[in-house]
């Protein structure tokens, strides 16, 4: 069943088109998120019968939009945590997570800042789920020895 | 605070609420920009190669090849500073009672005491006026380099050289210091007879740099202007802020702005001899004798850049950078030399000579620690003839001499003192920075025709089929499958070509084999079924094409990707170390690449070879970015007939992402060109020879062509670089420039392109035409009018 015809697609995109879009923050920044998640949605569009079968779509899909828009030719720049009124983030938060090597940091992002499971994040990315766990884990040794915070602070 | 994952939790959302929030509604599912650009295959590619390449690295070692440096790091006492004779002499001013004579050839420096000489803050100490060295202030003296006996020419407060021959300008304040008192200027041959003079020379309105023919270069607080002695009358103020110095060749003035990063000059209203050489205490350019060059010291962001400007063509060469302290130079009499120093300005130390040889096009420096009372380094230029009476051959015992640093000098004979030194480098000219002509290169540009669409396109394919016909690809086309189409200049219309078999995809490899335009590889994220075709225009057909070694349908990893370079047999993807041959229809594995794996490379077939320079390593940073760490200035050329790869000599450009290189080897060079360089101060533009296997500098590109993502061509005669980012990333560019290789100056195209990035290039009988690119992609063509 194509897209136009599955009443389902269109609960698939409320569902899929936020994750996706707080997803490709870590890679195309807060502007260049929306665009890539709708180019990833329109591939499903196109596609529908063949995404909608996939046990994780969200981690097809992020590819797909990686691939389907422009790399960053600038410095990837976030808010700061003030910007979004988070005055329990550490300011140093961001420019650590900046810092982190790429892969690092979208494990991390979508791990914990977007809530993905191993498994979406490894279709993500490519690799598997404990090359993610390796990504992750060195990603908040970093992260964690840049602010100097403690696990059980 | 939080532990580190709650604060990205709680981070992440806020940040996905916003970046949500800027999300378009359901309209944005049927957006096709189709930007994409899959550089995950290629960098584990490259990744893979870099795994060989260390492997290999045992039997395979880059050739330095002779890059034209010789360094000489023993320290030498005596003997020639630059190892090869110069026959000239420096004579600085001590700034207490003589002069410190160096004798570059001998290694030699000699103090001695010029009558007259004196410490004081005066702005000219030492003027080379009909072979007489003219110094001092309160009383002028002459001291005859014959050997004669020195001489008073006048008293005066200060003197200022004249243009006039065998002349000084005399400026007497009543009071005996500047300022104080009523000001008589005079104009004053050496003998002390006057041949002009007046009371009405107000400084107020021009403070006297030095003399023009006729009257005197002032400087005002908005510029520069000219007082005309005859008339008494200051003329039109030039340039925009107060000067510090200006020379004069008799013909024109120059002067520096902003640190010399802007030197100006202007005709003069009348024309005379130049003005002498003189020591002053600013920094000023110098004119060449023949007053062809004019040299100058410009403060960049790595120290002083010592550069020489042809006033023809208006190219400055870099001579010498990176120096630290107060830089001086001047050109030896005859021009056939520029020498300048080093000095550190705390206390006086000169630390480095050198020498630029106009012939030869190098530069040779010296390391030597010359300490006296010297206060900025500034010196003339003798030759050995001349500079006799300086050196002498009076030299007194060395243990009648104190070292050079005391105070006074010997009254009878000279000092004479062996120098340490060590000679650092002889380099090869390096760059000639930027020079753009104002006269544009004029042209029309016209809209073509497409039956492709006006959406975003990066990096399509395009060639020209025969005088008028062009094929145009593309290959991402908004995530549709590969379309073309055929655009006829001459009639200006375009039709679709057969549909392809092949998905979409980026980076994939694609070249002209004069028969058929070969498609393999690349990657499409979702994945490939087709792996390649071959379309050929003469039947409007495509073939299927073998499958590349590893092809996985449905995968987008190991794979062929671009760039494919069309050697004459077969289609090089350099990335993949795959080569295809269109006749046997088969693929065939090459030597691996041997240096560091990149992206952002210049590549180009030569000849039936492969170029590949530059880029950035990928194993630095995956992504190339803005990165300028793992900027490369490295690269090698492949020959298919033995399948081996060759080192480039180490190049003189800067490295950095975005390089671009054409085949221009009708003129037996491949171009290189460097928009975003990795250090600024570096060269952008060079020249590969590779059958001498050498680079020659070309002058850099202009500071408005585009950074990023720009295109360049070889027209048959010059380069052209059109579009790309600019400095910001902000906004596209339109501007293009042409450099004509005679001139070795830049043009800029007329305006009247539309502003793109990821566009393709090419030349055509017709002139240029541009496809593709983001924001748009509509083809355009710049058609040249008459030069």
């Amino acid at each position: 069943m194509e897209a136009k015809e599955d009443p389902g697609f269109g609960d698939f995109v409320a569902e899929v088109r936020p994750r996706l879009v707080r997803a490709f923050v870590s890679c195309r920044g807060v502007d260049g998120a929306a665009d890539a998640a709708a180019e990833a949605l329109a591939y499903a569009y196109e596609n529908w019968e063949r995404v909608r079968e996939m046990e994780n779509p969200g981690g097809y899909l992020y590819r797909v939009g990686q691939s389907r828009t422009r790399p960053r030719r600038r410095p990837l720049a976030l808010p700061s945590p003030s910007e979004v009124e988070l005055p329990d983030v550490e300011p140093g938060l961001v420019p650590a997570l900046l810092d982190l090597p790429e892969t690092q940091r979208i494990a991390v992002w979508l791990v914990h800042a977007c809530g993905w499971r191993y498994a979406e994040v490894a279709e993500a990315l490519d690799t598997s789920e404990s090359m993610v766990g390796n990504h992750v884990s060195r990603a908040l040794d970093t992260l964690r020895r840049r602010l100097e915070v403690r696990s059980d602070a | 605070m939080p532990d580190v994952t709650e604060q990205l939790r709680r981070y992440g959302e806020a940040v996905g609420e916003v970046a949500n929030a800027g999300s378009g509604g359901p309209d944005e599912l049927g957006k096709q920009t189709g930007t994409g650009r899959w550089r995950w295959p290629a960098a584990a590619a490259a990744v893979l190669l870099l795994g060989i390449a260390a492997a290999l690295a045992v039997s395979w070692s880059a050739d330095p090849g002779d890059s034209g440096v010789e360094v000489d790091t023993a320290g030498e006492t005596g003997g020639s500073l630059f190892g090869s004779p110069t026959d000239a002499v420096l004579v600085f001013s001590d700034g207490y009672d003589g002069v410190l004579t160096l004798d570059v050839d001998a290694g030699v420096a000699a103090r001695r005491i010029l009558e007259g000489e004196r410490a004081g803050d005066q702005p000219f100490r030492l003027t080379v006026v009909d072979n007489e060295l003219v110094v001092g202030w309160g009383e002028i003296h002459a001291v005859p380099l014959d050997g004669s006996d020195p001489h008073l020419v006048t008293e005066a407060t200060i003197y200022v050289p004249a243009a006039e021959p065998g002349e000084i300008w005399a400026f007497d304040y009543s009071g005996g210091r500047i300022g104080d008192g009523d000001l008589t200027v005079r104009r004053v041959d050496l003998n002390g007879n006057v041949t002009f003079s007046t009371e009405d020379f107000d400084t107020n309105q021009g403070w006297p740099l030095l003399g023009v023919p006729g009257g005197l270069a002032v400087a005002t607080d908005s510029g520069i202007a000219v007082w005309d002695a005859a008339t008494g009358s200051i003329g039109e103020t030039f340039g925009s802020e107060r000067p510090a110095a200006a020379a004069s060749d008799g013909t024109r003035l120059a002067w520096c702005e902003q640190g010399c990063s802007t030197v100006r000059t202007v005709e003069l209203g009348q024309s005379g001899p130049a003005t002498p050489q003189h020591r002053a205490t600013d920094q000023a350019p110098r004119f060449s004798p023949d007053g062809q060059q004019l040299a100058f010291a410009v403060e960049e962001a790595n120290g002083t850049a010592v550069k020489v400007r042809n006033l023809d063509t208006g190219t400055d060469t870099v001579i010498a950078d990176a120096l630290s302290g107060s830089v001086a130079l001047e050109w030896d009499p005859r021009g056939q030399q520029l020498f300048f120093t080093e000095t550190q300005p705390d206390d006086g130390t000169i630390t480095e000579v050198g020498r630029y040889d106009v012939d030869a096009r190098t530069t040779a420096t010296a390391s030597v620690s010359l300490q006296g009372a010297l206060t900025t380094g500034s010196f003339v230029v003798l030759s050995k003839d001349d500079a006799g009476v300086l050196l002498s051959d009076e030299l007194s015992p060395s243990e009648a001499c104190s070292p050079p640093t005391v105070f006074p000098s010997l009254r009878e004979g000279v000092c004479a003192f062996p120098l340490e030194s060590r000679r650092q480098a002889t380099t090869p000219n390096s760059s000639p920075s930027t020079t753009v002509l104002s006269q544009e290169v004029s042209g029309d540009w016209r809209t073509l025709p497409s039956t492709l669409g006006s959406g975003t396109e990066l990096s399509p394919f395009a060639v020209p089929l025969d005088e008028d016909r062009v094929l145009l690809l593309r290959l991402e086309n908004g995530g549709n499958d590969v379309a073309g189409e055929i655009i006829d200049l001459a009639a200006e219309a375009s039709q679709p070509i057969a549909p392809s078999p092949l998905l979409w995809r980026a980076f994939p490899m694609v070249a002209w084999t004069g028969e058929e335009v070969i498609v393999a590889g690349g990657s499409n994220g979702p994945g490939i079924d087709v792996a390649g075709a071959a379309y050929n225009p003469s039947t409007d057909s495509w073939r299927q094409i073998a499958e590349p070694p590893g092809f996985m349908p449905g995968r987008s990893e190991n794979q062929a990707v671009g760039p494919g370079v069309w050697t004459g047999a077969t289609v090089i993807s350099w990335q993949s170390g795959l080569a295809y041959n269109p006749d046997s229809d088969s693929w065939s594995e090459i030597e691996p690449f041997p240096l560091a794996p990149r992206m952002d490379e210049a590549v180009t077939a030569f000849f039936g070879g492969v170029f590949v320079w530059g880029g950035c390593n990928v194993d630095l940073v995956p992504n190339c970015d803005d990165s300028r760490e793992a900027a490369l200035d490295d690269g090698a050329i492949y020959d298919p007939s033995t399948d081996e790869w060759t080192a480039l000599p180490p190049s003189p450009l800067s490295g950095g992402a975005g390089t671009v290189a054409v085949d221009a080897t009708a003129e037996g060079k491949i171009i290189v060109a460097v928009p975003h360089p990795s250090d600024p101060n570096d060269a952008t533009v060079a020249a590969f020879d590779t059958t001498t296997m050498q680079w020659e500098l070309l002058p850099d590109l202009p500071n408005e062509a585009g950074k990023r993502a720009s295109a360049m061509v070889w027209t048959g005669n010059d380069v052209i670089i059109w579009g790309g980012y600019g400095e910001t990333y902000e906004r596209e560019t339109d501007a293009g420039f042409q450099l004509d290789l005679d001139s070795d100056s830049w043009r800029p195209l007329s305006d009247g392109g539309r502003a793109r990035h990821g566009h393709t290039a090419i030349w055509t009988p017709h002139g240029l035409l541009v496809a593709g690119g983001s924001p748009t992609s509509t083809p355009v063509l710049f058609t040249p009018g008459d030069p």
